[in-house]
């Protein structure tokens, strides 16, 4: 069991990553979120579709976030074909406002269904800001739950990032 | 014969300082905020113990624990200050309050710093 997180804050303590059930907590430094080609290990988070496919094929990237969970059916087919993984955030769902959040939980769900049945690597990252968005690892089982997944599927969920990034 | 009523802990952590009152009145307005008023009343949470500054024993009915983890993941004081980490989960109080003790004792070791800095994760 290696689950990992991704956040977007500078550091973290190992302290408070054991204590929420982790055995690393990635920062933007370890990982960065792009929305252009970057030379480092990143994680490309986009919407259009040519660019979504070009960063699948990039080998800095180790895997894509579908911004607004868009449904793309060609572009989760290609990155299930690639073996790139498709990552959730877990705090679109958290940390946006009522409305909002019934919304991204809708597409939450959609964008999860059509990923699965398309046999995609899944995986969920908090990509919290600042401490007050973190969340431990059992509060994102039971998101990855909330979702569709069934729980041996959700521990692989919060598997997948420590996988990606060792590839 | 009198029943037993099934019971399970769960062990949360908010991201800073605050007292059990305020702690309570976030955690509890979340979870109703969340659960609705029916699941609410099944779970009937209760934040029954502070530990330290941050951290703080839940009591809800057995049956409703996974409900009451998520529920908190969506957890956020006004000004977004704060929020609550669920760390772990039991059946018995006791070993909330010894896995408690033995962070507040780890942590209070590491401010004195007998072990080396936190380091960067």
């Amino acid at each position: 069991m290696a689950y990992t997180d991704l956040v977007l804050m500078q550091q973290t303590s190992i302290e408070l990553a054991k204590r929420l059930g982790y055995s690393r907590i990635f920062t933007s430094s370890d990982i960065s979120i792009a929305r252009k080609q970057s030379v480092r290990k990143c994680i490309f988070i986009g919407s259009e579709k040519g660019r979504l496919d070009h960063a699948i094929r990039d080998s800095s990237v180790i895997g894509i976030v579908l911004e607004d969970s868009i449904e793309s059916k060609s572009v989760i087919e290609h990155a299930a074909s690639e073996g790139k993984p498709i990552f959730l955030i877990a705090t679109h769902l958290t940390s946006a406002a009522t409305q909002a959040r019934l919304r991204s939980i809708y597409r939450m769900r959609r964008l999860f269904g059509f990923a699965r049945h398309a046999r995609a690597s899944i995986g969920i990252i908090s990509l919290a800001s600042e401490p007050a968005e973190l969340l431990s690892s059992m509060q994102m089982l039971e998101i990855a739950k909330m979702l569709g997944a069934d729980e041996p599927y959700a521990k692989e969920m919060l598997e997948v990032l420590s996988g990606a990034y060792d590839t | 014969m009198i029943l037993r009523r099934k019971l399970r802990y769960i062990l949360i952590e908010s991201s800073e300082d605050m007292d059990i009152g305020t702690a309570s009145s976030l955690a509890l307005n979340g979870l109703m905020r969340f659960l609705g008023e029916e699941q609410y009343a099944n779970a009937n949470p209760r934040l029954i113990r502070q530990y330290g500054s941050r951290m703080y024993a839940l009591r809800v009915n057995r049956g409703t624990e996974r409900r009451a983890v998520l529920g908190l993941a969506f957890v956020r004081s006004a000004a977004d200050s704060a929020g609550l980490y669920t760390i772990k989960t039991s059946g018995s109080m006791h070993s909330i309050s010894e896995y408690a003790s033995k962070e507040l004792h780890r942590h209070s070791n590491l401010e004195r710093g007998q072990k080396g800095p936190l380091d960067k994760g």
